[in-house]
């Protein structure tokens, strides 16, 4: 806060005892949720409290000119540091709703309500009692009521959710059913009582109850049960054959989206691998897996996400790593990232390594080494080295550093003779296309991994003795193309830029925003103009221009034999295929 | 024109250089040769040796002690091969024991023949040399680059034989060597205009090849210095066809003036032969070493690199063939068949390294590459080089149904160059089919590899262009004796015929059935001039220079219909 935007609560509590509340915001123009506008409601709250203003019949009689947001702003703040009964929350909500001050589908702020209700139980229960009487503005906020009740009678809490339960409402039931996912029941018995209940709804009730009661079940399980999977396993199983093949589907992706972080691995890969079965895309519920994945990638089960994942992009083709755009972007700035692409090229299957290339392609930074554990590398099959070896230089042609270093993965805890079979990969074509930064890692990574430092330093004598053949002969004029073919070329490559050009300029937003002027020579510009509109006194401009540039080194054979390299690449991506 | 004469003088080496340039001008100045220059053949220090009238009028006998370069202390004196102990020998051996009985009676005048001059530093010494062994009967001169120059200048390239028209086409070509494209250009003027008048007699012919040999060899020289011989080689392929086409009216049939006109046309081959042989050998180095011709291309277009590389095939097979020709030559000695023998070797060897070296080769971009397929066949089959054809034409094979399935860079008969920079410039099934509609590049690889018999390359090719290529016509060229013009000038009617529609799919023993109907079928092809005088390399030089398809003819025979059981 700066000094200008200090409060003085002392100077606030007089405007606010003289001028109300709303005035004192309006007039000082504070913006909902500044500091200022908290520390004015908390003033006008102790105020109310203190029994020197009331503060409600302010809201109430604000005057046209104050915005409806503002009230119903200022009342649900004022709700949770106010000392209000129950019954005088309806009341004064009830007011304001009639007023059109409050919205009337009865949008509750979950967090001041909820800290309202904390406070006293007996608040609770009024909201209750008068939601029993069917006042629908109130449903939506009813779990919170009864998580509240739950604190101090979860007995009685439980017999109001399964009295609820039986409401011809499907509102008031859905309500209620979630209210179980956050009830406290410390006590084993009620926990079991609850369980119980949630079954029969699952075995019995409306499909959508059912749903919910799956959800609450996976939320609950691992908190209250000592046998969690087990039990969330036969509920699942309960729900699956009491479920159409869509409602079920439909109920595992809401079961992963919501209740994710909540389960345990065990479950979690029970719940993963009934989705794995269902038909996903007929669903078209990739956004909420997606969500979900993401949540799972930041937990301890991330491994059984990644793998859920990897099965996605296997069995639908349609699928990309851009079809999950949330959790691609976390992988790609995971501490697993190694792990998961080295996984996914050592699986070789072309959807996990195109994944995997478009993820290490998004990396910051651009072309660098990828690191995985000296034990994953060691615990890897022989075959796995060479279809992690062969995938990676196949994808990654373009990003050698990152390619190399999937071969040094592959290379780590292998036979000596596995590491000279994969240094051919390193060699052709990895060093004869590039020899600038790839050449300086190679060289770095000799003197840190003494373990590969001799098949290194082959595959960088390999590259010498390449690259001294090239230049064994000198230049020779008779290969160069003609003048004509040149000035056809030439021609045809502006051409080609002018487009680009023109094209860019034609989608950059900031010539809308920035005046252009053409200079012709130069890299700093100086310019005078008046002062001030019409004034002979001028004012000097200068600008130093800037240059950016964008360096990156073609694959030389790409140019020599791009027919080849395709094909080598098409090989490394596909061979050796033993599925 | 003296002046640029004295400067390729003065670069000719001694052995085949400045003493090829000789006899052609010493025929020029009405003199005689009796004695060429021989290669490991002792000579008593004489190089060629000629019998004519000098300045003074007096008729002598020329005998010539040949040295490239200037004449200094280096090669003045001190051992056997040098320009002193050469002319002693020839006083005290050649003339006592060699001199022909009928010219015993000339006097003689013994020349020591420079590309350059005489420095300073031996002046005085060769000086009194000449003076102290020259009396009534030998003489001894010196003729330098400069007098050649004059002679050259006054016998073979004035006015009245070469008009200053085509005098300025040969200074141009000259000053553009290193731009190759121009200095053919002005050089293929200056051959058209000596041919542009019929020739009448055979010598007024062997005059013309006379110049033509010496123009030829200047623009040689010329780009030997500037350090670029793609102009002098395109140029030594087009002197070699427009005389040859000039040469019809002694080569159609056989008649007085023919054995003439051909030996006039030979020695212009050995200049060419050295022309190509210097071409390859400068780029040698790089044919041993993987991508590193590849690499020389100064260009980031791919389609510069095929292209280039290509070319440089078919020029080092069209060098081979020549070379394989001439070993055929009537009157060459032991050792020069020796030579050339070691040269095709060499020739084979390096294509097949060009090949396995640079593996762009593998994916022709071009229908009209084919040419220089075939040649390269040709020439490593006759040279036992099957090979490096069984590692190149299936992989090529396999090459072409790659491209063509990722539908990109497969090849096109299109050969305008901006076409082919953009190529392809869609990716569409139908922009893939209109380009490839038509095809002498694909029923070529397929009739060598049925030569190769390599069955498995074959019937993966030919299930391909069943399932693929069903729009394509495959076809070939055959030419017949009414080609023979078109195939020496590239001008007038191609002659010939196109036989079509052939059914390489089948895999069967169709195509070559087909073909050699066609070839029973009346075919005059062995009465074309070169085939009738065994100079296949000719035609072979004319499909490459003007990017003609080499005819089947040459190599049908050898394809045969595949053995019933494997039909």
């Amino acid at each position: 806060m700066s000094e200008e935007d200090q409060v003085d609560p002392a100077k606030i509590e007089v405007d606010i005892l003289q001028l109300g509340l709303l005035t004192v915001t309006e007039r000082a123009g504070y913006w909902l949720g500044s500091e200022q506008y908290k520390a004015a409601i908390a003033i006008a709250a102790k105020l109310h409290n203190a029994g020197l203003i009331d503060v409600f019949e302010q809201l109430k009689s604000a005057g046209e000119e104050t915005k409806p947001k503002r009230v119903e702003n200022a009342f649900w703040q004022l709700i949770s540091s106010s000392n209000i009964t129950g019954q005088e929350y309806l009341e004064h909500s009830d007011a304001l709703i009639a007023l059109g001050k409050l919205d009337v589908d009865g949008f509750i702020p979950e967090e001041p309500f909820s800290r309202w209700l904390e406070s006293d139980p007996l608040r609770a229960e009024a909201i209750l009692v008068a939601a029993d009487s069917d006042l629908d503005r109130l449903i939506l906020n009813l779990h919170l009521a009864l998580q509240n009740a739950a604190l101090s009678d979860p007995k009685g809490a439980l017999s109001r959710v399964k009295m609820s339960s039986t409401s011809q409402s499907d509102q008031r039931r859905r309500v209620v059913l979630w209210a179980l996912a956050e009830m406290v029941f410390r006590d084993p018995l009620d926990q079991q009582e609850v369980f119980d209940f949630l079954r029969s709804v699952v075995d019995q009730g409306p499909v959508l109850d059912k749903a919910i009661a799956l959800n609450v079940i996976a939320h609950r399980s691992a908190r209250d049960l000592p046998n969690a999977s087990r039990q969330l396993k036969d509920a699942l199983a309960l729900g699956k054959t009491s479920l159409s093949a869509d409602a079920w589907a439909s109920v595992l992706v809401d079961i992963l989206w919501r209740q994710h972080a909540q389960l345990s691995g065990d479950a979690l890969s029970f719940l993963l691998s009934e989705l794995g079965r269902q038909d996903l895309e007929a669903l078209n519920r990739f956004e909420h897996i997606s969500h979900a994945l993401y949540g799972v990638m930041q937990s301890e089960n991330w491994q059984i996400g990644v793998d859920f994942l990897s099965s996605l992009l296997i069995a639908y083709p349609s699928l990309s790593i851009r079809s999950f755009q949330t959790l691609s972007h976390a992988l790609v700035a995971s501490d697993h990232l190694g792990v998961i692409v080295c996984d996914w090229f050592a699986d070789g299957r072309h959807p996990l390594c195109s994944a995997a290339v478009e993820m290490l392609g998004e990396r910051a930074g651009g072309d660098n080494p990828v690191t995985v554990p000296t034990q994953w590398s060691a615990a890897l099959a022989p075959e796995d080295r060479v279809r992690l070896s062969r995938r990676g230089v196949g994808y990654c042609l373009h990003l050698p550093i990152t390619a190399a270093s999937l071969v040094l993965a592959a290379m780590r805890g292998s036979t000596p003779a596995e590491s000279t079979s994969l240094m051919r990969l390193l060699v052709n074509p990895l060093l004869y296309c590039y020899r600038g930064k790839l050449r300086s890692y190679l060289q770095e990574a000799v003197k840190i991994d003494v373990e590969l430092k001799d098949v290194i330093e082959m595959a960088l004598a390999a590259q010498d003795s390449f690259y001294s053949g090239l230049e064994s002969a000198k230049f020779l004029s008779e290969l160069a193309p003609s003048e004509t073919q040149r000035v056809i070329a030439n021609d045809f490559r502006r051409e080609a830029e002018n487009e680009i050009r023109e094209s860019a300029r034609a989608a950059s937003p900031l010539l809308y925003l920035f005046s252009q002027s053409r200079i012709l020579f130069g890299d700093a510009t100086v310019s005078y103009f008046p002062k001030a509109p019409g004034s002979e006194d001028l004012a000097r401009s200068t600008l130093q221009m800037q240059t950016y540039g964008y360096e990156y080194e073609i694959p030389r054979m790409d140019c020599w034999d791009p027919i080849g390299v395709q094909m080598q690449v098409y090989l490394l991506r596909t061979e050796p295929d033993d599925r | 024109m003296k002046l640029e004469l004295k400067i390729f003088l003065a670069a000719l080496r001694e052995r085949r250089e400045l003493d090829a340039v000789l006899p052609d001008l010493l025929s020029a100045m009405n003199y005689d040769v009796i004695s060429k220059p021989g290669v490991g053949v002792g000579q008593f220090g004489v190089d060629i040796a000629a019998v004519g009238t000098d300045d003074d009028g007096i008729r002598k006998l020329f005998l010539f002690v040949v040295k490239e370069g200037n004449l200094n202390r280096n090669n003045w004196q001190g051992d056997p091969t040098r320009v002193y102990e050469s002319v002693n020998d020839v006083l005290n051996f050649y003339i006592g024991a060699c001199v022909p009985a009928e010219h015993g009676h000339l006097p003689v005048m013994i020349c020591i023949c420079l590309g350059g001059e005489v420095e300073q530093t031996v002046g005085p010494r060769v000086a009194g040399f000449t003076k102290r062994n020259s009396n009534d009967k030998v003489s001894i001169a010196v003729w330098d680059g400069d007098r050649l120059a004059g002679l050259i200048t006054r016998y073979l390239l004035r006015e009245e034989l070469l008009p200053r028209a085509e005098q300025n086409h040969f200074r141009k070509s000259l000053a553009m060597v290193d731009t190759s494209e121009t200095s053919i250009r002005y050089f293929r003027s200056l051959v058209d205009g000596m041919f542009a008048k019929p020739v009448s007699q055979p010598k007024h012919y062997e005059k013309i090849l006379s110049r033509l040999n010496v123009c030829l060899q200047v623009l040689f020289v010329w780009g030997r210095d500037a350090g670029n011989l793609d102009a002098p080689y395109l140029a030594a392929e087009y002197a070699l066809l427009r005389s040859w086409d000039a040469a019809s009216p002694w080569t159609g049939k056989k008649k007085a003036g023919t054995a003439a006109v051909i030996a006039a046309h030979k020695r212009l081959q050995r200049t060419a032969r050295g022309v190509f042989g210097a071409y390859v050998e400068k780029l040698s180095p790089s044919f041993g070493h993987l991508f590193a011709l590849s690499a020389l291309v100064p260009s980031h277009e791919y389609v510069d690199i095929n292209l280039k590389l290509f070319d440089v095939l078919g020029r080092v097979a069209n060098y081979g063939s020549w070379l394989f020709q001439s070993v055929m030559d009537e009157g060459l000695s032991e050792s020069e068949i020796e030579d050339i023998s070691d040269q095709i070797i060499t020739t084979r060897d390096a294509l097949a390294n060009i090949i396995a070296n640079n593996p762009g080769l593998h994916s022709p971009f071009l229908d009209s590459q084919t040419i220089d397929v075939v040649l390269t066949c040709l020439f490593l089959h006759a040279q036992g080089g099957d090979d490096a054809l069984r590692q190149w034409l299936p992989d090529m094979v396999s090459r072409y149904v790659f491209a063509y399935r990722m539908n990109n860079r497969y090849p096109i008969y299109n050969d305008n160059y901006r076409s082919l920079i953009t190529h392809p410039r869609a990716r569409t099934d139908e922009y893939r089919s209109k380009q490839t509609d038509a095809s002498s590049l694909l029923p070529s690889i397929a009739g060598w590899l049925a030569i190769l018999q390599e069955n498995d390359a074959l019937s993966e090719f030919a299930a391909f262009a069943r399932s693929e290529l069903q729009h394509c016509n495959f076809q070939f060229w055959l030419p017949q004796l009414s080609s023979e013009t078109f195939l020496f000038t590239n001008k007038g009617n191609t002659g010939g015929r196109t036989l079509h529609s052939l059914p390489i799919a089948a895999e069967g023993p169709e195509p070559i059935n087909l073909l050699q109907t066609e070839l029973n079928t009346g075919d005059d092809f062995a009465q074309i001039s070169a085939m009738r005088h065994e100079m296949p390399a000719l035609i072979f030089t004319a499909c490459r220079h003007f990017r003609i398809p080499v005819p089947p003819q040459f190599w049908s025979d050898l394809w045969e219909a595949p053995p019933k059981a494997s039909m």
